[in-house]
């Protein structure tokens, strides 16, 4: 999806709703980022400074109807009032307030970026809700691997992607903002200790073009290699926090 | 033609940071506070660019400008020493200039490295006056360039040289213990000075018969007649007090192309680091601040920094965690009703670092915070932000 595409479903979404009514339209996640990587589907963000009944269905049939974009569209509707000024206030979907950090770094496809006006998040809330964020992937992650069937290569590519994720949260909470995969992937390894030697052989096959392990053994295999990944960057988390912030673990 | 403030051209690195932002940031705020219109120059030829393609130094700016905005720094008009304008009008200053005799070929021996980065003329190899010092070294009496590391060597050509003498119409400064120095410098400035170069970047000059390669930092002194090209009066110049010979230098060269040139004010801000109090964690780049925090605790760390009373300041980051702290119960603060222009000396005082140390504090401690004009900028806030 090139540019040219996106700035036209931007023109579409103010033509719909009105320049007046727009406050930004940002584009974020994989495609932006790691165009080369599957699997890709384009994130958009719009702000409306005014709500009316029907702003879903106007949205809902857009995205139906709309042939500019092949992949699949994840559309986030927010209006002005409902974002608060202080980051610590803010979620979105599943991700809480470090999200406003990764929504700075976002494309403004149309307007000011409405996120560089949101003050924090504080250091708190921020490692609050990556944790919470990680904690949601390990036990995801965990359900895949003890699932029983057929992996799919739709998870092989969750569990690939969200590996990363981890390891881009795990940076994050360490104040490091990074999108593109293989620069996470580097930095992570070159930040953590902690990551074993058989870890860090296979953080370098992630970092290669996407080749599917064809038995189902080497999925399986490949699935528990991604929830190492998954369980050491929870573990550094953890280990930090309970250092940290007012969060004690049982050992 | 609208009066302006400016501020002498940056060049613009990979990362932009912190302290090669508050220069603009100045700019920015004065001209709120002053109604005067806001220039920010920028360099994009030279050393630094070396190697760089054409489209890879436009995006940078176009990143820089996007950063400005991002933190919500509104400039004016942004001049660059590569605007094809000025680069046409470059032919016609020096043939100014050696019309009225001021700029004269003549052999000399020079010195110059390796990669071209230092060449000054030998006669002048302890003067401080050369911008080439600034990528130079002495060591055991004999001169290095820092960037190639190699010896100077000696060679005699022909070179074009501009006779300086810039007494006289002084700049202004603010605060004004920076007068003293500014009058000497401009008094001290008065040797030819070495304006070709023999290295291949830089813009060509035809003049006396021959083709001159041009200093780039000689392109862009005459910033301020090229300013007056495009409608602008510059009325104030924001430069850090490391950077004042360069300010009396441009101010100097475009006199002599513009004598009507009014006089200017300097704002010279103090020189400033961002640090973060522990030397294994650095401070990071404007951008990753950006992203991480938002702009507005941004704008208070770097709002802090500039302290006019004092010539060096460290401004830490841990002022971030109090300027989120504070900014969480802004609904506390009053804006400022007041509708005026400020002079610059009165605009100057209102951007003074104390009083944003001071408003923090009181954020975080009050129940009502009467905020000044400034502080409705850095907190947008007032009737025409909200």
């Amino acid at each position: 999806m090139n540019k040219r595409k996106i700035r036209n479903l931007g023109e579409k979404i103010v033509a719909i709703f009105g320049a007046e009514n727009v406050e930004c339209i940002l584009f974020h996640g994989s495609i932006l980022f790691n165009p080369q990587t599957p699997p890709q589907d384009a994130d958009f963000v719009i702000v409306l400074r005014r709500k009316k009944e029907d702003d879903c269905s106007e949205l809902r049939r857009l995205v139906t109807h709309s042939r500019i974009v092949q992949v699949p569209i994840h559309l986030h509707l927010i209006y002005l009032e409902e974002l608060p000024v202080n980051a610590d206030f803010f979620s979105i979907h599943t991700c809480g307030a470090f999200f406003a950090c990764h929504l700075r770094q976002a494309e403004t496809i149309y307007g000011e970026n409405i996120f560089d006006k949101l003050v924090g998040p504080s250091d708190y809330q921020l490692q609050l809700s990556l944790l919470q964020k990680v904690q949601q992937y390990t036990l995801q992650l965990r359900n895949l691997v003890f699932k029983p069937g057929k992996v799919s290569e739709g998870e092989l590519l969750w569990a690939k992607k969200k590996s990363i994720v981890m390891l881009k949260d795990l940076l994050l909470s360490s104040d490091i903002i990074i999108q593109e995969e293989a620069r996470i992937i580097r930095e992570s390894m070159d930040r953590f200790p902690q990551f074993s030697a058989e870890e860090r052989i296979f953080l370098e096959k992630l970092s290669r073009p996407w080749m599917s392990p064809r038995s189902e053994v080497k999925r399986r295999h490949f699935m528990s290699r991604c929830l190492w990944v998954h369980e050491r960057a929870y573990e550094i988390m953890r280990t930090r926090i309970a250092s940290t912030e007012k969060c004690r673990f049982f050992s | 033609m609208q009066p302006c403030i400016l501020c002498l051209p940056i060049t613009i690195l990979s990362e932009i940071k912190l302290g090669l932002a508050l220069t603009p940031f100045v700019v920015s705020a004065t001209s709120e506070l002053t109604g005067l219109a806001s220039v920010c120059c920028v360099n994009l030829t030279g050393l630094r660019y070396e190697g760089m393609r054409v489209r890879d130094v436009s995006n940078r700016f176009d990143r820089f400008q996007k950063l400005m905005t991002r933190i919500g720094f509104p400039i004016t008009y942004y001049w660059a020493d590569n605007n094809p304008r000025h680069v046409e009008h470059l032919q016609l200053y020096c043939k100014t200039l050696a019309n009225a005799g001021m700029l004269q070929p003549r052999s000399a021996t020079t010195l110059i490295c390796n990669c071209g980065a230092v060449e000054v003329v030998e006669e002048a190899i302890n003067s401080d006056w050369s911008m080439d010092h600034k990528v130079m070294d002495i060591r055991e009496g004999r001169p290095f360039c820092k960037l190639c590391n190699t010896q100077l060597r000696e060679t005699r050509r022909e070179c074009l040289f501009l006779d300086t003498h810039f007494s006289g119409n002084p700049l202004v400064a603010i605060p004004g213990f920076y007068q003293r120095e500014i009058d000497t410098l401009q008094e001290s400035f008065n040797q030819p000075l070495l304006v070709s170069r023999q290295r291949k970047i830089g813009y060509e000059l035809r003049l006396f018969d021959r083709t001159w390669r041009l200093d780039t930092d000689f392109c862009w002194s005459m910033l301020f007649c090229s300013l007056i090209e495009n409608d602008f009066e510059p009325k104030a110049v924001v430069v850090s007090n490391r950077s004042l010979k360069p300010l009396v230098w441009a101010y100097g060269v475009s006199r002599k192309l513009c004598p009507d040139l009014a006089q200017v004010t300097a704002l010279v801000t103090p020189y400033v680091q961002f640090e973060t109090g522990d030397p294994a964690r650095p401070i990071g780049s404007l951008a990753q601040l950006l992203d991480r925090y938002g702009r507005t605790p941004v704008r208070l760390l770097m709002a802090s920094g500039l302290k006019w009373d004092k010539k060096e300041v460290v401004a830490e980051s841990s002022l971030i965690f109090w300027a989120l702290k504070g900014s969480a119960r802004d609904l506390i603060a009053v804006p400022s009703e007041e509708k005026t222009s400020f002079s610059l000396q009165k605009a100057t005082g209102l951007t003074d670092g104390h009083g944003v140390d001071k408003l923090v504090s009181d954020l975080r401690k009050l129940n009502r915070v009467e905020l000044s004009p400034y502080h409705n900028l850095l907190l947008e806030k007032g009737s025409s932000n909200e």
